[in-house]
């Protein structure tokens, strides 16, 4: 059974790749974040109930997916989103913090290759919170050329993290 | 589906506009291709890094410096912003409320009680504003704003008093509260949580540029609030927990006034809290006219209500 402190420091640890687990389901990052504290708070308290780390962070996972879903619930009358199934699926895939860390590091390096232009889209996108109608309005794009300018964006960056990962590792 | 193709898609289903049929041709191609559901998993955790990074840049007035160095070695620099409160909860938290049954996870919550706080003036009645960061609790203290008809109007971002060297990057304003009234009122379990909202308004033209962001902060030390403005901001990190909304704005539009409301866990050892809005130009240097606040409040809340679902293990 995890100590207190162990279960806060796991959580600590996980706080990226779970907020971005409930984001999945809340597609609102501050949503995310809050469902994240409010699981912190449940866990801590609850702590006896956890026989191992793996199980702390199942739990963490469904009670966080559980708790957006009823909020989105509360806020729209109805939850539109991917499936209970996808998401338990994507749950029991979904990365670490072994593996989030890296990409972060990786992450400050390949963000300092990308243009001028491709920062202010991510800017709008992920500090402005703006959707693509938005960032099209904004930047005086259609709205197609800004998702798959995003797409794009997002698979040169997937592809510069996993690059600079492989050559840490050799190295 | 190609891996561009598919992300576009996941970049729509971010943005909440595919059709019920596109939803599940989406989740589809992920149910049978497991390099798909790990392409999404990897492109939302790298969005949240995203966020992450971005609005930790906001605060350090650089956009060109990386809001963490590649060479990390202290991490709580980095999560500053979400981990202060864990760290604190850790230490104020009561343990144990295992029920002895197979059933366990979570239970049903027990009611939310709130009530207001003693923030002064949060409806800018009164027309005292101060300069610079306060010296005291109970009364707003900060860049240069004007409280007019009921209103607090920003009109220029400053630089912190501790921090002459900084870039004056947002209209900051504060007010000091001591929170020595507030620990009777605690939930003895340790899950009371306090809210700062605050209603925000971009009269601005419709697509006026550049885009302002708005902030509601409020961050939680221990100690004398009367010398916190000789460290503010460098002590920042040094807070026992913190809470942050923020929205971006293009003049007015029809959503008009924005209510924001950021939120933190309260440690036990928590003197007093900052409170601290802001209007931030996004391009500067810009005219922050036609933007202002009001309603400023602060509520305790015990017991925040959780889902209502059983788990058999």
């Amino acid at each position: 059974m995890p100590a207190p402190e162990d279960i806060t420091a796991t959580l600590l640890a996980e706080r990226l790749p779970l907020t971005a687990f409930f984001a999945s389901v809340t597609r609102d990052f501050h949503l995310a974040e809050d469902v994240f504290q409010e699981v912190c708070v449940k866990a801590v308290a609850r702590a006896e109930s956890f026989e191992t780390t793996a199980h702390l962070m199942n739990w963490a996972r469904l009670a966080g997916k559980n708790r957006a879903i009823d909020i989105l619930r509360a806020r729209d009358g109805r939850y539109v989103g991917l499936s209970d199934e996808m998401l338990a699926l994507l749950a029991h895939e979904w990365p670490d913090e072994s593996k989030v860390d890296a990409m972060q590091e990786a992450l400050d390096h390949c963000i300092t290759q990308i243009t001028p232009n491709n920062r202010e889209l991510l800017r709008l996108r992920y500090f402005e919170r703006r959707n693509c109608t938005d960032v099209a309005a904004i930047m005086g794009r259609k709205i197609e050329t800004v998702y798959q300018a995003l797409a794009r964006l997002h698979k040169t960056l997937g592809d510069c993290i996993r690059a600079r990962l492989q050559t840490d590792s050799a190295s | 589906m190609n891996d561009t193709d598919f992300l576009a898609q996941a970049m729509r289903y971010q943005d909440g506009v595919l059709t019920p049929d596109e939803l599940a041709a989406f989740e589809a191609v992920m149910r049978d291709d497991s390099s798909k559901r790990q392409l999404f998993a990897d492109t939302q955790v790298r969005s949240m890094a995203l966020h992450d990074r971005f609005r930790q840049e906001a605060f350090r007035g650089d956009k060109d410096t990386p809001v963490c160095e590649s060479k990390r070695t202290d991490k709580s620099v980095c999560f500053t912003w979400i981990t202060r409160p864990i760290t604190a909860m850790a230490a104020g938290l009561v343990i144990g409320l295992f029920s002895a049954s197979i059933v366990w996870a979570i239970s049903a919550p027990k009611a939310t009680t709130e009530r207001l706080f003693s923030l002064l003036n949060g409806s800018f009645d009164e027309t005292r504003l101060e300069r610079g960061f306060p010296h005291q609790t109970g009364f707003w203290s900060g860049d240069e704003a004007e409280i007019h008809e009921g209103q607090l109007r920003f009109i220029a971002p400053g630089s912190d008093s501790g921090d002459p060297t900084g870039r004056a990057i947002s209209c900051d304003v504060f007010q000091l509260v001591d929170l020595h009234p507030l620990r009777q009122a605690l939930n003895p379990e340790g899950d009371s949580v306090l809210e700062l909202s605050a209603d925000f308004r971009d009269g601005r033209a419709p697509n006026t540029k550049p885009s302002v962001s708005f902030f509601g902060q409020l961050y939680l030390f221990s100690g004398d609030p009367g010398s916190l403005h000789q460290t503010w901001p460098q002590s920042i990190p040094e807070a026992l927990a913190s809470g942050s909304a923020q929205v971006t704005t293009l003049g007015s539009d029809a959503k008009g006034v924005r209510t924001l409301t950021a939120k933190c866990l309260i440690p036990a050892q928590a003197d007093f809290a900052v409170i601290q809005i802001a209007a931030r130009p996004n391009l500067r240097p810009a005219k922050l006219d036609g933007l202002s606040a009001d309603n400023v409040k602060l509520t305790l809340k015990n017991h925040p209500a959780l889902p209502v679902r059983i788990v058999q293990r």
